[in-house]
């Protein structure tokens, strides 16, 4: 292909002609291949974002019982979020609408996993850090060290985890241990009939694994939840986002993935895990009631001296995540909405009122 | 100097600017070189700069405070007597001492005076005692065979000044204060205590005008409970608890050798509402342990264990001997599951022997001290005679336990011999810890790099019963003996890098051979940093490799053709065509190979092994063909015409390759009669006998190890080995597969050989018939070709059938090509960056070649020429010699680049750093992983110093090609300068 396009660029550069041109056209032939390769890499997994299931409407959540958000007078500055690839979406979405309510007002959302979180906020380089995992002990400690406090986690959503396969996988449940056995070290490469597959066409096939970055959250999270903190094998193919990972699965019957269940798509299913010996699905009414085991929050972390208010603009922002809209966005994104007293928890946690 | 204009000489002023000129060129280059050299140096001084901290060691540890306690009972030869632990809040204002006799005590550090304490009830008496510092969690086994469990934690919180009690200030005027439990029930309501949990004392501390922090220790103790309901009524004699996660683990041994593991599971709904807990008590098989001989069982090897070790992860259950026995429990790992796993009830499998392990040689004593480090996967052993051991359990294919793990021994200190281990504390961030000795000492240690970070004389002839390091890793804590105690402000550096780590082979927890492991380091939960850069180094040169097999041979050759064979009109275009290569982003290259080559290897690996041997091949037939054409016509095919015509040879040659790449997969890479039989079921079970002794107890066997074991002619099928019986109706052949056979799932390795060596068996067979038949190249233009064609195709197939014999010969050996050069095939993989990043260097190499080759004296080849040498035999052995430095240092330069290059390789060759020589799995370049880690790696940690030292490593290593390069290639210039 790369071949083609360049000898297609030199045709160009041909009937063209002269020097000049030939460059514009080569840069013009690379660009276009850039631009497409772009789209490829950052569309699928937003198409995927467009069919979720799980992004159902969000009529009967707890969302319903928070206040629409209203604008106040005042407000105006510029925000920063750099962190969790997870809840990107999410953020962006926030992000927007708190536009909507502030023109003046510039945010500006970037994706570093949730490592890149903790430095951000360190350095100041950003008011709000997303995270899909609490802080680490060493990051928190880095985070005293500079500022005398320790940061304000507020749990924005909860996610499920899910651990997916292909759609046309016979596989419907698994249980963590072999969850642990499949992706961890502790166990050896597997094929499909070891986690009980008889379909000849998968049985003896060995297990592909998509797994998310190092520095991602949800990596850290499945590895300490799921398989009880071993090492994942290397034979897990680490996928730059969330997305990624569905996108893996869904193209390669043979393999299995954990992501975020609100990536999944119409292409993959999510296996049930087996709890005590019941198998429990990935749903909103599982991750509430706690039986979903890779159910978890996700935070914002934000710089906050416990002694001080919140300054209007990162405040409102705040109040904006735990209004109706706020919450709605979240389930939008696949994720399932705080209950009500969760929401006035956190905003008492960084000293606003909640008015509900 | 005044200029004295001579009408004579007009030139003269003139001449003064080009003199002035020549002078200021010559200190302008003179300062550009000397400021090359000197940023060249900066920056590898720079890198220096910033790796070397990681090698030195901890700051010197400055004593904060000192104070005396009551004494603690000295755990001296008599009975075994609980252990003490001490423990300290993150901001090291108090700490509390957990007495053998499971009281607890809050001291405030500052003036050692008591803030608080917490006592069993009368009647309670405390036979053994367990506190994991990174949970908190306490376990009390009493004398009466029950246990109470509970917590003892910190609790801080900042409080304003404003609206507080004003007893409250006054007594915070101080730098801290310490208040009682009865103050403060007085004073406050204390947030986040929840039922049963008890506040027995705490600091306040003023950390600015307007703020206080409240550092409250807190006693959660429940009430007692029975271990084994069995009206036995024995003193618990050892005892663990653990929590990780949601789950509490509790394991506890009684003197009767009863032993009770006992797991808790708590389900938070993260909707709200109270948390579900669900108590498993799991079945427990004890086996006394076997002795050696008996003679030692009667020298009073006690009966009962000495200590009992419950693994993080709740797997394994250790049971420590006062000789330094250990045995090894573990649930026997579930039968095959699949649809069954759901019907099951949810009865947990019980512990039961997994194997039995004498850790301590004899001359070492018993077991001085024990305890587990950060993360409780390593068991820290000390003899009471010199030896300090970790052991961790690690997954080992040929273990003989039923569950295939085994406990290995992963690190080895020696202490002085007559100073043995008294006490154990471990940090809470890292895996290192601060071993006490009887002679009053301290040693800070890492456990993976095994560093010693300090060493203190603590205390004169009083053994250090228990010591702690802060939580926040910036101090340790001893308490002697005697009551005293001593608090030191220390900073440990990177006590978790060595170099030994760095280039070594490291035996990791979970590992039983020690290895080259980089991971990259995460954030959550409690992993050992694994930071062997050998991995990315080889995946540097594997990737370097790999682009130059590809990009030398055909930048070299297209250099030799456009040089001296192309039409100089031609040359104008295809030279800075083949430049404008090199403008392509590697960016953009990179996306290329993942994004579209990536799919297209997948679907088409046959065809593209079989064309990298077809094209070639093609391109000589083509040549032969165009022998026998007669001369009119080849004639009048030249310039772009004759390039055409190649363009036609070489798509016939891919057209061929995908033509027969079917047949090939199908004729090699097809599942034997004996897998096919297998497959149809018809097998009978092989005596376990006569199994490979390797083979071991196991349920599930990994794709390699079966198929070392179907090399012998043997299979694995539901936890047996069986073996093929001929069935009454053969099954029928199946299409070939080249993924499944180079996933080890069917065919013989004799296949992969004899394609991997015909190509070479053939060239060998060529040479030696041309060489042969050196002499014997007269003849008409059509019969030379004929001959051509002849030689190539008895190459081939003698090439084949030397490939097959010696492919034979090496299956029968024991060898498998995909052990070494082959395995299973990943989407981004090395081959993938060959082709792309042999892409990105060709036009370097191409252009550098072919301007050497230029710049050859035409001289040089006009005599050749009129000597009688063809144009082809003048471009190799007269041009291609005399510009050989010029083509070496276009390589060498092409070279540099592919070891640096970045974008391609982060993007095409998956980023998993292993070392593996398989074209078809991916890796990791020192490049790639600067790049992948850099972004999130906190400034000035040990991770960020790791990347600036790969840094380090890609600047030597490309300063020693590029000056090897120079020497060979000044070397071979002097040679040739006769020219």
């Amino acid at each position: 292909m790369a071949v083609r396009t360049l000898s297609l660029a030199q045709k160009t550069c041909r009937t063209t002609g002269r020097n000049g041109s030939r460059w514009q056209a080569l840069l013009a032939a690379a660009a276009c291949l850039f631009a497409a390769n772009v789209t490829a890499f950052g569309d699928s997994p937003e198409k995927g974002q467009k069919t979720p299931p799980a992004a159902k409407a969000p009529e009967g959540s707890a969302a319903q019982l928070l206040p629409v958000y209203a604008a106040v007078p005042g407000v105006s500055g510029n925000l920063k979020s750099i962190g969790s690839n997870t809840l990107n979406q999410v953020m962006a979405h926030w992000a927007e609408g708190f536009k909507g309510f502030y023109p003046s007002v510039t945010i500006e959302v970037e994706d570093k996993g949730s490592k890149g979180a903790p430095p951000a906020l360190i350095e100041g380089q950003a008011q709000f850090g997303p995270m899909s995992r609490e802080m680490t002990p060493k990051e928190t400690d880095a985070f005293e060290k500079k500022f005398g406090y320790k940061p304000t986690g507020l749990r924005v959503a909860i996610d499920c985890i899910a651990i997916f396969v292909h759609k046309d996988n016979p596989v419907t449940e698994l249980t963590l241990a072999q969850a642990e056995r499949i992706f961890s070290v502790a166990g050896p490469d597997m094929t499909w009939d070891q986690v009980g597959v008889k379909d000849p066409a998968f049985a003896g096939r060995p297990i592909t694994l998509y797994g998310r970055a190092s520095n991602s959250g949800t990596y850290d999270y499945f590895k300490e939840h799921a398989i009880g903190g071993k090492d994942y094998k290397k034979t897990v193919r680490e996928q730059p986002g969330s997305g990624g990972v569905v996108q893996a699965v869904s193209a390669d019957r043979y393999a299995m993935g954990y992501s975020g269940l609100g990536y999944k798509t119409a292409d993959v299913k999510a296996v049930k895990i087996v709890v005590d010996g019941s198998p429990i699905e990935a749903s909103k009414a599982n991750a509430l009631s706690g039986d979903y085991p890779l159910a978890r929050f996700v935070y914002v972390y934000m710089n906050h001296n416990p002694g001080k208010a919140l300054d209007p603009l990162r405040a409102e922002f705040v109040r904006m995540i735990y209004s109706r809209q706020g919450q709605e966005a979240v389930v939008k994104d696949g994720f399932v909405a705080l209950p009500i007293e969760i929401a006035r928890e956190e905003l008492t946690k960084v000293g606003l009122k909640p008015a509900f | 100097m005044p200029a004295v204009p001579t009408p004579k000489t007009p030139r003269r002023p003139s001449l003064k600017r080009v003199k002035l000129a020549d002078a200021s060129a010559r200190w302008l280059i003179t300062v550009g070189g000397l400021g090359v050299i000197a940023a060249v140096l900066g920056i590898c001084v720079y890198l220096f700069y910033v790796a070397l901290p990681m090698f030195k060691g901890g700051s010197r540890p400055e004593q904060i405070s000192t104070g005396a306690v009551a004494p603690l009972v000295s755990a001296g030869a008599g009975a075994p007597q609980p252990e003490t632990f001490v423990a300290i809040d993150e901001y090291r204002t108090s700490f509390v001492i957990l007495r053998p006799d499971a009281s607890i005590e809050l001291v405030h550090s500052a003036s050692g005076k008591p803030a608080g304490s917490w006592r069993l009830r009368e009647g309670e008496s405390a036979a053994a005692t367990s506190f994991d510092p990174a949970s908190g969690l306490y376990g009390i086994g009493l004398a009466d065979g029950r246990v109470r469990l509970g917590r003892v934690r910190f609790q801080s919180d900042l409080v304003e000044t404003t609206g507080l009690d004003a007893r409250v200030l006054a007594l915070a005027v101080d730098a801290s204060t310490t208040i009682s439990a009865d103050e403060l029930a007085s004073l406050a309501t204390i947030p986040g205590t929840g039922p049963g949990a008890q506040p027995i004392g705490g600091v306040y501390e003023r950390i600015s005008p307007t703020q206080i922090r409240r550092t409250l220790a807190v006693v959660e103790m429940r009430e007692p409970t029975v271990l084994i309901d069995d009206a036995v009524s024995s003193a618990v004699i050892a005892i663990d608890h653990r929590k990780r996660g949601d789950r509490d683990f509790l394991a506890a041994v009684r003197a009767d050798s009863a032993v009770a593991v006992r797991e808790v599971r708590t389900t938070r709904p993260l909707g709200g509402g109270p948390p579900r807990v669900r108590l498993v008590s799991v079945p427990f098989e004890f086996s006394p342990p076997e002795r050696a001989s008996a003679n030692e069982a009667s020298a009073g090897a006690s009966a009962a264990p000495a200590k009992i070790f419950i693994t993080g992860d709740g797997r394994h259950v250790l049971l420590l001997w006062s000789d330094g026995t250990i045995q090894r429990y573990a649930p026997k790992p579930d039968a095959p599951t699949g649809d069954a796993a759901a019907t099951t009830n949810a009865a947990e499998p019980g512990f039961e022997l997994m194997e039995s392990l004498s850790t301590l040689e004899p001359e070492a004593g018993g077991v001085s001290h024990a305890g587990m480090i950060w993360g409780a996967q390593t068991l820290l052993i000390a003899g009471t005679r010199s030896v300090l051991a970790g052991y961790a359990v690690g997954r080992d294919a040929e273990s003989g336990a039923a569950d295939g793990q085994r406990l290995v021994r992963t690190r080895l200190f020696r202490e002085s011999a007559d100073a043995p281990v008294s006490s154990l504390g471990i940090s809470l961030r890292d895996r290192t810890f601060v071993a006490g000795d009887s002679r009053g000492g301290l040693e800070v240690r890492n456990l993976t790099s095994q560093k010693v970070v300090s060493r203190i004389a603590a205390f004169e002839n009083s053994p250090v019963i228990a010591a702690t390091l802060t939580p926040k890793l910036d101090g340790v804590l001893a308490l002697a003996a005697d009551g005293r105690f001593r608090l030191w402000d220390m900073s440990i550096g990177h006590s978790d890098v060595s170099l030994a780590m760095l280039f070594g082979r490291t035996k990791f927890e979970g590992m039983v051979a020690p290895g080259f492991v980089y991971q990259s380091s995460a954030g959550e939960g409690t992993p050992e940093p694994k930071i062997s850069l050998i991995p990315l180094i080889f995946g540097t040169l594997k990737g370097t490799v790999a682009a130059m097999l590809f990009a030398v041979p055909l930048a070299v050759l297209a250099a030799i053709y456009t040089s001296e064979f192309m039409r100089p009109r031609m040359r104008r275009v295809v030279k800075p065509a083949i430049e404008m290569m090199a403008s392509l982003p590697s960016v953009v290259l990179g996306f290329v190979a993942a994004i579209v080559l990536a799919p297209v290897l997948q679907q088409n690996l046959v065809s593209v092994i079989v064309a990298l041997f077809a094209l070639p091949l093609g391109a000589l037939v083509g040549a032969a063909l165009w022998q026998m054409f007669p001369e009119r016509i080849t004639r009048r095919l030249s310039g772009g015409k004759l390039l055409i015509t190649v363009g036609v040879v070489i798509t016939l040659g891919a057209g061929a390759a995908a033509t027969i790449a079917p047949s090939i997969e199908r004729v090699l890479f097809s599942p034997t009669l004996n897998d096919r039989l297998v497959a149809a079921g018809s097998i009978e079970p092989v005596p376990g006998d006569q199994w490979p002794r390797w083979v071991g107890v196991r349920e599930s066997m990994s794709p390699d190890v079966e198929r070392r074991l179907r090399a012998e002619g043997l299979y694995f099928r539901d936890g047996q080995v069986v073996k093929p019986v001929p069935a009454a109706v053969t099954p029928p052949p199946q299409p070939g597969d080249l993924r499944r056979w180079l996933d080890g799932v069917h065919g013989t390795a004799r296949a992969g050989w004899t394609l991997i060596l015909w190509p070479f068996a053939a060239a060998l067979a060529w040479l030696v018939i041309a060489r042969l038949r050196s002499n014997a190249n007269e003849g008409s233009r059509l019969r030379s070709g004929a001959i051509e064609l002849v030689i190539y195709a008895v190459a081939v197939a003698v090439g084949l059938v030397i490939a097959a014999i010696a492919g034979a010969a090496l299956q029968h050996a024991g060898f498998d090509p995909r052990d070494s050069i082959l395995g299973p095939f990943s989407l981004r993989n090395t081959l993938l960056v060959g082709f792309i990043m042999g892409f990105a260097i060709i036009p370097i190499i191409y252009t550098i070649s072919e301007d050497a080759m230029r710049s050859v004296p035409e001289t040089l080849r006009t005599a050749s020429i009129g000597a009688g040498a063809t144009p082809w035999q003048t471009a190799v052995r007269v041009v291609l010699p005399a510009a050989g430095s010029g083509v070496f240092s276009a390589c060498m330069i092409g070279l540099g680049r592919a070891v640096g290059e970045t974008m391609i390789v982060l993007m095409a060759s998956g980023g998993t750093p292993e070392i593996s020589a398989n074209i078809f799995s991916g890796f990791r370049s020192l490049a790639a992983n600067i790049a992948t880690e850099l972004p999130d790696s906190a400034q000035g940690s040990s991770q960020y110093r790791v990347l600036f030292l790969c840094g380090l490593t890609l600047f030597v290593m490309t300063f020693v090609i590029n000056t090897t390069a120079e020497v060979i290639r000044q070397r071979y210039r002097r040679k040739t300068a006769s020219l």
